[in-house]
């Protein structure tokens, strides 16, 4: 799969100043790739990652996935991809707080129509793969700060994406869960030959990263 | 379809369900009281056999000769047994204490030509169920113009019965208008005469004696000025001839007849008390609908405020439910299916309670009167119409914080934590 940005501009408003946020940004990101996107606060990392899995749309500019014009399409109709071909993963982890982590990572297999036995045997063994397997009956409250994120990987991958967008998923955790992190993100990318798109403050995620953009007001101003 | 049930949890959710269960129980309470109310009055109307009541519009006067005027209707050959009744407020004088009764005064002989076998008796609806009659069957008092012999026999309220230690053959005095009279009780009855309301809040029970007697407690015997006889009465029950009962035509117009040649009184027919009765219970449906309504709105309004804040508060989850995947569709089910389960378990944890309140309202009113009659029924019609209240109001008061949570942008999803 391959997500291409053309000259996508991102404007707000706020009564008599407008905000851009992107300036005619134009990038390709395709599955098989592990990307960072680096840059200083405000430069509109968090922007372009949204712009990319279709939960936000451009003031001016197209977005194409799979060649196919998804611009003028709403946000809600664009639900189902984003359910299919994309895998979230949040700063603050977004776990649903009534469900078990084996549920959470459940849930999006539901939406998208997969048996109930069937969902549960896939969970399972995502929460394999992230480690978390043990404790997958517990609620997010009961799990850490990086247990919590690999639930979360283990969610985004729930059913079978080609691109894994990150924003800042170390943030909110210690060094050695930010590690551990990380090393699933590379895996996903190089194991499971995914896309992994992450946003990323730190230098040492980025520097495990083929492809490096670097954003500056608004505008890629390295790396493409 | 699958939920996450993001509303579910939490003491807040447990708050709502018992002020939603509490507007419930009372929605339920209220329709079952005007269902009894509505199903008691009317078989008591069915089980009565009087035919026609001739009554005061103003119950002040009096109908003055009641026992001639009875008389008189009697000599119709339409008419089986007329007699003269008589309604009085009087005190008894018990254990040092003045207690108000409601007394009702009869002629044993003839009002027992209106009682089923059962001992039965319905005077204007209310009921009677008298096992201990006089011994007198006749009016002595009244026959020798108010100078005959005094009977001195009462029957009680049941209710009163075990209190102030008041059992057969206990003397008791009591004190009206006409003065202090001593009577001696022989036999019990119950009645719905004093049960409940504001009535059974200023009187403590009933008593019935020999019409003459209860005139003469109460004043109504002779005119207060020359001492002449005038014999006032309440009103005189009248039992039409089996012929007549069956021919609606006949009876109708016997009863205009009535109302002709007695233009001052009243003349109530059980066609008019039924439609009285009707009327009287579309306003007591209308009100206890309104209050049903009101109070199941103010419980509804509960639950959509609470559901709204949630919303408000859950907002970022929810956009994390659309960024993965969740369609508009199932933000809709999650938060309105997540409400009307509230809605229903409140509702449905509502009618045990409901029905534990019916029993003790019914407990409250039989201990009151004696009589088994119930005050508040809760069956299915009751609890299916409380239900259509409920969960009509509930599904369109709900749609509100359900649009709410749908109309989330999923946009924001993306600010920075700190900004929520
Ligand atoms: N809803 C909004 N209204 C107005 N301005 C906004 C809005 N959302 C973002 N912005 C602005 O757009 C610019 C880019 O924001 P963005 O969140 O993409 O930056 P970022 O590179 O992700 O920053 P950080 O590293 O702090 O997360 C910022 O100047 C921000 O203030
Ligand atoms: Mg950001």
């Amino acid at each position: 799969m391959k997500v291409e940005l053309r000259e996508v501009w991102k404007e707000y408003r706020m009564g008599q100043v407008t905000v851009a946020a992107l300036k005619g940004v134009s990038i390709t990101i395709s599955r098989g790739e592990m990307v960072a996107i680096t840059g200083p606060s405000g430069s509109g990392k968090t922007t372009l990652l949204n712009m990319v899995g279709c939960v936000d749309k451009p003031t001016r500019g197209r977005v194409l996935i799979d060649g196919e014009d998804v611009t003028p399409t709403p946000l809600d109709r664009l639900a189902p991809l984003r359910l299919k071909k994309f895998g979230f993963i949040f700063q603050r982890f977004y776990l649903l707080p009534t469900l078990s982590a084996l549920h959470n990572v459940m849930f999006p297999m539901l939406k998208a129509g997969v048996k109930r036995a069937e969902a549960q045997k896939r969970a399972l063994e995502l929460l394999d793969t992230v480690g978390m397997r043990e404790r997958a009956t517990h609620l997010p409250y009961q799990l850490s700060g990086g247990e919590q994120q690999r639930v979360a990987i283990a969610r985004a991958l729930a059913n079978d994406p080609d691109i894994i967008l990150a924003d800042e998923p170390t943030g909110e955790l210690d060094s050695e869960s930010g590690r551990v992190v990380v090393e699933l993100l590379h895996r996903l990318w190089k194991d499971m030959g995914r896309g992994v798109v992450v946003v990323t403050h730190q230098s040492e995620i980025a520097s495990r990263c083929r492809r490096k953009i670097v954003m500056r007001d608004g505008r890629i101003v390295g790396g493409r | 379809m699958s939920l996450s049930w993001l509303f579910l949890k939490g003491r807040r959710v447990v708050a709502t369900s018992v002020a939603v269960m509490l507007s419930a129980v009372l929605v339920l309470s209220m329709l079952s009281v005007s269902e009894a109310l509505e199903k008691s009055a009317e078989e008591r109307e069915r089980a009565s056999s009087e035919d026609i009541l001739l009554t005061t519009a103003y119950l002040s006067n009096g109908i003055p000769g009641g026992h001639a005027l009875s008389e008189e209707i009697s000599s119709d050959s339409n008419v089986t047994v007329a007699t003269p009744i008589s309604l009085a407020i009087a005190s008894a004088l018990v254990g040092g204490e003045d207690l108000p009764l409601v007394g009702v005064g009869v002629i044993p002989g003839e009002i027992e030509k209106f009682m089923g076998e059962d001992g039965v008796l319905f005077i204007s609806g209310q009921k009677m169920e008298i096992s201990d009659f006089f011994e007198e069957k006749g009016d002595p008092y009244f026959a020798g113009g108010y100078k005959g012999r005094w009977t001195g026999e009462i029957l009680l309220d049941e209710v009163l019965k075990g209190k102030y230690g008041l059992r057969k053959g206990s003397r008791i005095e009591l004190s009206g208008p006409g003065g202090r009279m001593n009577f001696t009780v022989s036999g019990f009855f119950s009645t719905t005469l004093t049960g409940g309301g504001v009535v059974s809040y200023y009187v403590k029970g009933a008593f019935m004696v020999h019409l003459s007697e209860l005139q003469a407690l109460s004043g109504l015997a002779l005119s207060p000025d020359n001492g002449t006889v005038v014999d006032r009465c309440w009103g005189i029950l009248i039992k039409v001839s089996e012929k007549l009962r069956e021919d609606n035509e006949a009876f109708e117009s016997f009863a205009s007849s009535l109302k002709a040649r007695y233009p001052l009184y009243k003349v109530i027919t059980p066609q008019e008390r039924f439609k009285r009765l009707d009327e009287q219970y579309n306003l007591v449906k209308v009100f206890s609908f309104s209050i049903s309504f009101i109070s199941a709105s103010v419980g509804l309004l509960f639950l959509l405020a609470i559901m709204y804040i949630n919303v408000q508060q859950k907002g970022q989850l929810l956009r994390v439910l659309k960024a993965i995947g969740a369609s508009n569709r199932d933000i809709f089910l999650e938060v309105y299916l997540s409400s009307l389960l509230i809605l229903f378990v409140s509702f449905l944890s509502a009618i045990p309670v409901s029905y534990f309140v019916a029993g003790y309202i019914n407990d409250y009113f039989v201990s009151s009167t004696g009589i088994d009659v119930s005050y508040a029924i809760l069956n299915t019609s009751v609890a299916l119409k409380a239900f259509l209240i409920f969960a009509g109001l509930g599904a369109v008061l709900n749609l509100y914080p359900t649009f709410k949570a749908v109309r989330i942008k999923l946009e924001g999803v993306r600010a920075p934590p700190e900004r929520w």
